[in-house]
């Protein structure tokens, strides 16, 4: 998705900022396609359609979490563009979200992008700003 | 091996995964949940919100190894415990 790029800590929900479930980046939305930040395999698309998972190259797992407590909109405002089991490159439309519906039922929008299995990484470096090419680099152990 | 009921109304999303994870990784042995028939590793978060585990749902939680037992009640609490 198109955005800036800002640090995990500044996402407005412990479970991410304090790197519950990983490490990674977070981006502030300027529209509402979701695209893959990675090659890989769709592993999961929560049924809500408000986060989804991607296995990629060396096992990393990579979750991608479409605003916050957007669990609660039980699936409104967003519209599956792939499916699981697919795979994927990196930029593949995955999910659209209607950026206009988080606004109006009080969600931010800002999306976390995290390692969920940390423990196969050694450095994660994020390239903070407006869209950049490359938003992080992961150094494997 | 033991049973829970999922009582989060919105189900096993990430928070509540992540929760079960930091829980799971501590044993040494392997942990699954286990839904209808399909186990999933209960040390992946991706897993656990695969099963897609909804409001209701029955579970089992099976720890293998030394002290699995105490890591299957604890995993209980944690997931019958999550009301969000």
């Amino acid at each position: 998705m198109e955005g800036e790029v800002v640090p995990i800590t500044e996402v407005p929900d412990q479970a991410f900022s304090e790197k519950m479930l990983g490490d990674g980046y977070a981006v502030k939305p300027v529209d509402g396609t979701v695209k893959a930040p990675v090659a890989g395999r769709i592993v999961q698309i929560f049924p809500t359609n408000h986060a989804f998972g991607i296995l990629a190259e060396k096992g990393l797992e990579i979750l991608v979490h479409i605003g916050i407590d957007t669990v609660e909109l039980k699936g409104e405002g967003f519209r599956r563009l792939a499916e699981p089991g697919q795979e994927v490159q990196a930029g593949t439309p995955v999910m659209e979200v209607d950026l206009e519906v988080l606004r109006l039922r009080g969600k931010e929008s800002i999306t976390p992008v995290v390692v969920t299995n940390m423990h196969l990484v050694k450095g994660l470096k994020v390239h903070g700003g407006p869209t950049p090419e490359v938003a992080a680099e992961i150094e494997l152990k | 091996m033991v049973e829970a009921v999922v009582r989060s109304k919105n189900g096993l999303h990430a928070r509540p995964a992540g929760m079960v994870v930091e829980q799971a990784v501590r044993h040494g042995g392997e942990v699954v949940l286990i839904k209808e028939g399909i186990r999933c590793n209960a040390k992946s978060i991706l897993n656990i919100m695969g099963l897609g585990l909804a409001q209701g749902d029955r579970i089992a939680i099976a720890a293998e190894g030394e002290g699995g037992l105490r890591t299957e009640n604890l995993l209980k609490s944690i997931i019958e415990g999550i009301e969000e």
